[in-house]
Order: structure tokens, then sequence, then C-alpha cells
């Protein structure tokens, strides 16, 4: 049976010489991955007679408008978000200064945080381009992750008839996601 | 039993890592397996029954382009970097494989026409994934540092099988030259899954319209997913047992069935020079039993959400944005399910070898080569070619070989071989003939044994099969 001893060899070499070495697989604990995604937010492009409800005869001095952002509370970026850098991009050619105001809401139109800026008058109709970045970290984006829904709220100190222009914002978010 | 033992342990040391080509099998005559590499190959045996379960057991893990040692090295480096590193480096034509077989049942016997007939039953796993690259980079960096670069969705490349094959097939010696055979097969197709016609791209661009930042593109999409058998799994919800029952029912009748043939050739061109080559599995499946096919087309620009400010009194509702966002997004992405049938054609794998046989004549076989032609010699060399039909185009290998016959009973082969995967895969296979007893084993990669990590591909095939040689 010599035949038999060398196909023990064989075997017991395959099984005990092949191995892994110099390699730490304990190495994929620390596996993470960290995409940065860029993605478009709202925007707008509204005339100084929203402003004016011609109607009434009567300013609006605030307006109000709520988008839902499903995405927000969703299991699978929930706890995963760890920065958000928000980028407002205003350009205004209506000789106001407005206060505008982004709320976001839980599924109870409950407020969990809100980012709020100034955007500059233009002084004779050419537009003046403001640029508003917040970046929001920690227990501030656990807050956000929370949420269903974002407002924003327009703010004018005062308005007439007569008054001309267009207020435009352009947004975008930055997510620095790890999982 | 301590060969048994021996045995067992054998194969689950080498479950995990062993390929699709089986250059090492291929041509070793003593091995009743080798006639399901090439049904024409030589016979010299009387009939042979395959142990069940242990007859031929095959399993291939392979990544090209890539080994765990890339990954895992204990460099001192930051692990996420490598995997970086690596992502960029790979293309999207490196491939991940994993393939199975196990034969439940093979046997053969010779007529008394002398035609060696074979008839058998195994179960075979294919899956290959191209490495989609573009995704990967999408999912692992984000978008943000690749603005204007167009992910390209068709890197998405996915084929899976799971199979059941009957088969029965006849081997004939035609004259003193010439051995031809043919194989028919039935397959029944357990579970299928592909993606493998894909197109499109995902791009961010500086935005063009001037509503917003960015336009997120979607353009020219054409993705396709299609399943058979697959719908049925998942609606038993993980339910392990019903899953592997549902499995082995289908491996008999699962509704998807389809027929194929080997066919193959042994020609000596002289005493000493041996042509042999095989078709495998020309054939297919039509699918016709819990299908599921998907498909998305269309192009779609998102600019986001653009808030109108609607003049609204007390209780009036909102606008729905995200809502019509969604509409928006499935009105222009044709989203479609469709249960058509459909017919899959099967992996066609090629074998060719050319050998040269010297020395002395193998003990029983010097009257043989008299009366029929069958000269066996104790060396053999040449060459062996593969091919393999995969979705992105045909996957090649080459080996040069070398093989020492001890005897009828014994032989040692040992390969080089030249593939998708590496260029210096050294391999052995040893059959060996003991009593009624033929047990075989073939491993692939061996300049890696000695650091497993390092290889992109191990194969290992083994098997224990009855045989009665000719009188």
């Amino acid at each position: 049976m010599r035949i038999s001893v060398l196909l023990q060899i064989f075997v017991t070499f395959f099984l005990f010489n092949s191995c892994v070495k110099n390699t730490d697989f304990e190495q994929a604990n620390e596996i993470a991955f960290t995409p940065e995604i860029e993605a478009n937010l709202i925007y707008f492009d509204l005339s100084a007679n929203t402003f004016f409800d011609a109607n009434n005869g009567t300013p609006d001095i605030t307006i109000r408008d709520v988008t839902e952002l499903e995405f927000l509370d969703s299991e699978e970026i929930t706890g995963n978000i760890q920065k958000i850098e928000f980028f407002f991009d205003f350009n205004n050619s209506i000789q106001r200064v407005f206060n505008v105001k982004f709320e976001f809401l839980d599924k109870d139109d409950v407020v969990t945080y809100t980012m709020e800026t100034e955007v500059s008058a233009s002084n004779s109709g050419v537009p003046v381009r403001t640029v508003y970045i917040e970046v929001v970290e920690s227990q501030d984006v656990r807050a956000i992750e929370g949420s269903r829904k974002m407002a924003a709220i327009i703010t004018i100190p005062e308005s007439n008839a007569s008054l001309t222009g267009t207020i435009k914002l352009q947004s975008k978010a930055t997510y620095f996601i790890e999982y | 039993m301590r060969f048994l033992l021996t045995y067992c342990i054998a194969f689950i040391a080498t479950v995990s890592i062993s390929a699709q080509n089986k250059q090492l099998l291929y041509g070793l005559e003593n091995v009743p397996q080798s006639l399901m590499l090439n049904p024409g190959g030589e016979v010299y045996t009387q009939k042979h029954i395959g142990v069940p379960l242990l007859s031929g057991i095959h399993i291939n893990a392979g990544m090209s382009g890539l080994t765990a040692f890339d990954i895992f090295e204990d460099d001192g480096r930051d692990i996420n970097d490598k995997i970086r590193n690596q992502i960029l480096e790979l293309s999207p034509k490196d491939f991940f494989t994993l393939t199975q077989q196990i034969e439940l049942a093979n046997i053969g016997w010779r007529s008394q026409f002398g035609a060696y007939f074979t008839a058998g039953w195994y179960q075979e796993m294919d899956f290959i994934a191209y490495f989609p690259k573009d995704i990967a980079i999408l999912a692992t960096e984000g978008n943000r540092d690749y603005i204007n670069y167009p992910f390209d969705i068709s890197h998405i490349n996915v084929r899976g099988d799971v199979t059941s094959v009957f088969h029965i097939g006849i081997n004939k010696q035609v004259n003193k030259k010439l051995t031809i055979g043919i194989r028919g097969k039935l397959y029944s197709s357990i579970v299928s899954a592909n993606s493998t016609r894909n197109k499109g791209t995902f791009t961010t661009v500086n935005s063009t319209n001037g509503l917003n930042v960015y336009e997120h593109r979607v353009e020219d999409v054409d993705v396709n997913i299609r399943t058979s058998g697959l719908n049925k799994l998942l609606d038993l919800n993980g339910n392990e047992i019903g899953v592997v029952k549902k499995m082995l029912g289908r491996s008999i009748f699962s509704g998807n069935y389809g027929l194929g043939v080997d066919l193959g050739f042994t020609y000596l061109i002289t005493d000493k020079m041996r042509l042999s080559a095989s078709a495998l599995d020309i054939g297919a499946i039509f699918h016709m039993a819990d299908i599921e096919t998907i498909n998305v087309s269309g192009d779609y620009s998102l600019n986001g959400i653009e808030l109108v400010y609607p003049q609204v009194e007390n209780g009036e509702e909102l606008i729905p944005y995200y809502d019509d966002l969604k509409d928006d997004v499935y009105d222009n992405l044709n989203v479609e399910t469709t249960r058509g049938a459909y017919l899959q054609t099967r992996p066609l794998k090629i074998n060719a070898q050319l050998s040269y046989n010297f020395g002395n004549f193998l003990g029983g076989d010097v009257c043989d080569c008299l009366k029929k032609g069958l000269i066996r010699r104790v060396n053999e060399t040449g060459v062996h070619l593969y091919a393999i039909a995969r979705p992105r185009g045909p996957q090649t290998a080459g080996t040069f070989f070398y093989r020492r016959r001890f005897g009828a009973n014994f032989s040692l082969k040992g390969s080089y071989t030249i593939d998708s995967y590496s260029s210096d895969n050294i391999g052995t296979a040893i059959s060996l003939d003991i009593n009624k007893f033929n047990f075989y084993i073939a491993a692939d990669n061996l300049l890696r044994l000695d650091n497993l990590a390092k290889a992109n591909s191990v194969s290992l095939q083994l098997g224990l099969n009855l045989k009665w040689d000719q009188e």
C-alpha cells in the first residue's frame, strides 16, 4: 500500500501546508465607506408680487411653503449621515432685505431643526447674490434624520403693489455618509 | 475507515477554495468523470458506479484582478485606502465566479456491441458577477468628486443559475484511431437570475437650465432583471427548510426545463500523437414557470423641488411636491414587470487537447494496441485549451501538462495554466485505483498553497468511484 501512503502525504500536504500568511482579517472590522453625495434641494423663483395680495390689496409679509422629503427619515440612511452641508444661493433683484427660515418638521409637524438667514436687498434692481452655508453635525443631524418635511418661510419687512424684481433660490446639500 | 475520514476532511477543508476549467481532469481516462469533460474520451473500463454524492465534487471561487491578500495584507496601511485603490484599479471586465457541482449519481457500462453507455444526475451552481466599477465608486465615494462624470449602469452584469442535470451518453470507438461520444442532457432549472444587458448613465452636471445648482441626469437607461424560480423562494420569507424542500423538489419538477448535448472525440494522429476535443452544454433552458422580468427604461433629469408658494387659505391642502416628483420619475422612467417565457442558453464550454505520448507501453495495453488501436504509454505531455461563453464574451485558458502513469492504476499529472485569473497557475492531479475503488483528486494554484490569500482562484476536484476495468 505504498500508493495510499503517497496519497496520504499529498492530502496532508494540501491540508496543512496551505495557509494564509501575513494577513490580518481583523481589519475587516475597520472597513467603512464614506461616500459624499451632492444632491439638489429646493429652488424657487418668486416675483415681487408674490408678496402682495392683489385681490385684497394687502401685503403678504410672510409666505410659507412646505415639501415632504421622505428620504430623510428612511431606514436606509438613518444613523449613517455624519454631516450635512447645506448650500443656499440667493439672487435678489427686489429692493428689500428678506428673512428666510428653513424648518425641518417631523411627521407631526413639530419643528426639529431650524436654519435662518438674511438675504441682502437689491439697490437698483440689479440682482444681488447672497450665499448661505450651514454645516450640520452630530445631534443636529439626528434631528434632521427624524424629519419628513422641510418648510421655507420668507419674510419681507414691507411690500406694496408697485414693488418689482424677483428673489431666486438655488440649493443643494452635501451628505457625508459613513457605513 | 481512516481513508474515508481523510477523504471527508479533505472535502470539508477544500469546499471553500476550489475552477470552472477542469484541465487536470480532462483526458484522465482512468477517471470515469473525465467522460463528463469529453464524451468521446477513451474508455478502458467495463463498467463504473460513482459513489452517490461523492463521485464528483467540484467547487471553484475565483476573482480576476484581486486577491484577499491585496485587501487584507498586514502591512499597516489603512484597509479603506487599500479598498479604494483596488476599486479604482479593477476594470469592469474583472469578474468574480463561483461554481459548484456535485454528482448525485453516475454510472457507466459497456454494451455487448462495444459502446460505453453513461448515465447520471448532477447538480450545478454557476454564478458570475462582473465588477460593477462605476456603481462601486458611486456607493463608496459618492458623486461629489465626480461632477460631470457619467456613471455607467452597464457595469452591472450578473448571472446566476442553480440547475439539476440528468444525462445519458454513449461512447464508441469507431475504428483504431477514432473514438466519438455524445451525451444528451435534460436540464431542470432550480433557480435562475440574470441582469446582463444593461445600459445607461447617471450623471450629476452643473445646471445648464439655470433652475438649480445641478441636474441629476439618468440617460438612455435600459435595465433588465430576469428571474425564474426566485419569487416563490422569496415568498417563503427566509423559511430555510421550506426553501430547501422547494429547491429539492425543483431538481426534478421545476417547470423550467431545457435540453442540451455534449459532443466529443479522440483521434490518434499517430501512435504517439492524440488530438481530442469536446463541446459541452450546447443547449438552452426554456423558462416558463415563476418568471419575472423587470425592465426600467427612459431618461430623466432631476432639478430638485420647486416651491411655488401658492396663495392658500387656512385648511387648504399644500401642494404634494414630493409625490408629484415621484410620479414624474415613474412617468419618465418606464418600469415594466412582465412574466413572459424566455429562452436562456447554457454557458457553452469548449475543450481541445493535443498530446504526445512516449516511453514504454502500459502493461495491459500492448496487446490492445494491435487489436484495437488504443495505446497508452507511461509518459504524456501536451497542451489543453479551454473556453467558456460568458456574458461579456468568452473566457479562455491554456494549459501545458505532463502526465506519468505508474502502471494502469496510478497516474500523476502536473499542469501549468494561463487564464483570466493568473499566468502562473500550477496544478496537479492524482488518479488511483485500489481494487475496485477509483479515487481522484486534482488541485490548482499550488504555487499559492503557502499563502492562499494570494490566490485569485483555486480549483479542486475529487471523487470516488467503483470501477471494473476491461478484461
